[in-house]
């Protein structure tokens, strides 16, 4: 190939850099990002849905407050992701509840028990906290009164007499 | 005359708003709730709160209803020493949420000052079933005419569609 030839193969072949097309991409970036926003929630309770836990709904619009939280799903007991009871059956074990007291759950009281003596033990030196009674109840929305009596009943009595009842957003 | 001509088109660089994004999508992930969570504690307007707290004192008039799967709901009314049953019965074998809200809305007519419940599920009913109660008495429907409640402290009339929002469990420690 002579001089010439090679001039004009260099002129018309393809540039060696190129640019890429970013535009589609951004737009669905723009998607993502509108999505995510609706979702974000600065909430203290965040739950993930799982068989053995689904919330009831509810039209109520209060946004749940940072306290002790328990969780009473279709397997057992948790105190702030701790197992504390498993259920059999779906429900309590004769084991689990007071012989002379039938709506005590021995095991839980001394969970919230230790926990309402720990925070009473803190608030006695510190003055930004004090131990109000208060705890959020998330419980599956199949079980039965019984057993939320009982969760109510017990906590009660380790001094959480404020029982606040977690629920799904209607709307969302 | 040659006419110089320029492009009118051109390229927007978005390199840097896609670096934004890739920034923000991911901590935006991290928080993201694909389920939200409420807590069932209504807010109540400033009178309606005050007529709470002054019926927690001075507990002139009660509002007791029972729940149960095989009789639907009771409503009973303890007026100064006088009872008053209202009852809703099952609707195709289920609890009436409906028929329950038009006969707490009938209640809340004669006894607008009251905004306290006391809630007695019995042993069968299931969680679900329980918040639905607390929905359907917490306000009036939509078509139906509000209430009026005065104020203690100015002497206004305040309408309201509060039902009965301030419910608390009556048997938690036994019937």
């Amino acid at each position: 190939m002579n001089n010439s030839g090679m001039r004009s193969y260099m002129e018309r072949r393809l540039p060696s850099s190129f640019k890429i097309q970013i535009t589609s991409m951004v737009d669905m970036f723009v998607i993502i990002l509108v999505f995510l926003i609706k979702s974000y929630s600065t909430s203290p309770i965040n739950i993930q849905p799982t068989q053995d836990m689904t919330l009831p709904v509810s039209s109520v619009d209060a946004d749940p407050i940072d306290v002790v939280k328990l969780m009473v799903s279709k397997k057992g007991i948790f105190l702030e992701e701790k197992k504390v009871i498993d259920f059999e059956n779906g429900g309590l074990m004769k084991k689990d509840l007071d012989t002379n007291d039938p709506l005590f759950i021995a095991a839980l009281f001394k969970e919230l028990d230790t926990k309402a003596k720990m925070v009473k033990d803190i608030s006695k030196v510190n003055d930004t906290l004090e131990f109000d009674g208060k705890i959020l109840m998330q419980a599956d929305k199949d079980l039965a009164y019984s057993i939320l009596q009982k969760v109510m009943y017990t906590s009660m009595l380790a001094g959480y007499s404020d029982v606040k009842l977690a629920v799904n957003a209607k709307d969302f | 005359m040659r006419a110089r001509k320029s492009d009118p088109t051109f390229d927007l660089n978005l390199a840097p708003v896609l670096d934004i994004m890739v920034t923000v999508i991911p901590m935006l992930l991290l928080s993201v709730a694909f389920v939200q969570i409420r807590m069932i504690e209504t807010p109540v307007p400033q009178v309606v709160a005050e007529k709470i707290n002054s019926q927690d004192q001075h507990p002139r008039v009660s509002v007791n209803l029972k729940v149960s799967k095989q009789d639907g709901f009771q409503l009973t009314v303890f007026d100064n020493g006088q009872r008053k049953d209202f009852k809703v019965g099952l609707k195709q074998g289920q609890l009436d949420f409906d028929g329950l809200t038009n006969v707490a809305a009938q209640v809340k007519r004669q006894y607008a000052d009251v905004f306290k419940l006391e809630l007695a599920p019995t042993q069968t009913v299931v969680f679900d079933d329980i918040v639905k109660t607390m929905d359907s008495v917490r306000r009036m429907p939509a078509n139906v005419e509000k209430v009026t409640i005065t104020d203690t402290k100015t002497g206004q009339k305040v309408q309201t569609d509060l039902l009965f929002p301030d419910v608390v469990f009556a048997n938690v420690v036994g019937d």
